[in-house]
């Protein structure tokens, strides 16, 4: 199994779990305490490196192929590719169905906490990874004819 | 200039400040009537439009290209695919932005209109399409020496 196969399957089951946790934590802490500095850090930045984490394998791709170490090579670049945008077609179905599912749960003249909208992102977030790494695993698994063990 | 170009353009100039501003009809026509069926249709619709465009376009010039009827080569679709990822990429930093300051602005009651959730995703696209137009004319500028005229 190659490097980014491997990287695919632990995106699809720890990657989840361990952006959900401090993204979650944050928004607790910053409910049960009021905003402070230490929340609101934590939580832009679980999401902001969660979010765009998958920009990672392109730039240390990048490094590696100039020091002749491809482990990232056109083939792997692709189904990144493909997988980050599937993720994002359903990231924004998404967004979409919640704020439609807000508004008649609610109604038009209503009002929800403040904390709904990092909730929101944050199950945004576990969508992306989830749909991400399904996406990868998939797609390594039906163009793995010719890899290397 | 070619085709391409030409549209994004026209999305920029034109799209962009239409979008930012009628994007709002259906969330004022909910607002002032209620939540109902034929508006969320319209929100909905709307939105998934806006926000999933680029889909229709990919899916579209490569069922011309087949037919030879338009000139849509790699080049073009690599254009199309890093656009469309960075105007995501924005938009996950927008969204991010947008979290933080109603957390940070709340009023004492930490509570904020219903609206808001819609009214941050329709401006979420205008913030797409606009990034998503201006990164394909900056390629199509950088490499468009052979371009048709």
């Amino acid at each position: 199994m190659i490097q980014t196969k491997i990287e695919s399957w632990f995106y699809f089951f720890l990657g989840t779990a361990c952006f959900l946790i401090p993204g979650a934590v944050a928004i607790f802490i910053a409910y049960d305490r009021g905003i402070s500095f230490a929340p609101v850090l934590m939580f832009t930045g679980t999401v902001i490196w969660a979010g765009l984490f998958w920009l990672l394998p392109f730039t240390f791709g990048k490094l590696g192929k100039r020091k002749k170490k491809v482990t990232f090579d056109e083939r792997d670049q692709l189904i990144q590719k493909k997988a980050v945008m599937v993720a994002y077609v359903v990231l924004w179905l998404y967004f979409v169905t919640a704020s439609v599912t807000a508004w008649c749960l609610v109604g038009p003249q209503g009002s929800i906490s403040v904390n709904i909208m990092p909730l929101t992102l944050l199950g945004g977030l576990v969508i992306f990874t989830f749909v991400q790494g399904l996406a990868s695993t998939i797609l390594y698994g039906r163009n793995d004819k010719g890899e290397k063990a | 200039m070619n085709k391409f170009q030409r549209e994004s353009w026209i999305t920029l100039l034109l799209v962009v400040p239409i979008w930012a501003i009628c994007g709002q009809l259906p969330i004022l026509l909910i607002y002032v009537e209620g939540p109902k069926f034929l508006h969320l249709f319209s929100f909905a619709c709307a939105t998934m439009l806006g926000g999933l465009s680029w889909l229709l376009i990919l899916f579209f010039n490569s069922k011309q290209k087949r037919k030879a009827k338009i000139e849509f080569d790699e080049r073009d679709k690599s254009i199309l695919i890093r656009s469309t990822l960075a105007g995501y990429v924005v938009l996950w930093i927008y969204f991010i932005a947008v979290c933080i300051y109603v957390w940070l602005t709340a009023p004492p009651d930490r509570s904020i209109s219903v609206n808001v959730m819609p009214i941050v995703i329709v401006e979420g696209i205008a913030v797409f399409i606009f990034i998503q137009s201006f990164t394909t004319l900056i390629q199509y500028g950088r490499g468009g020496g052979n371009s048709e005229q």
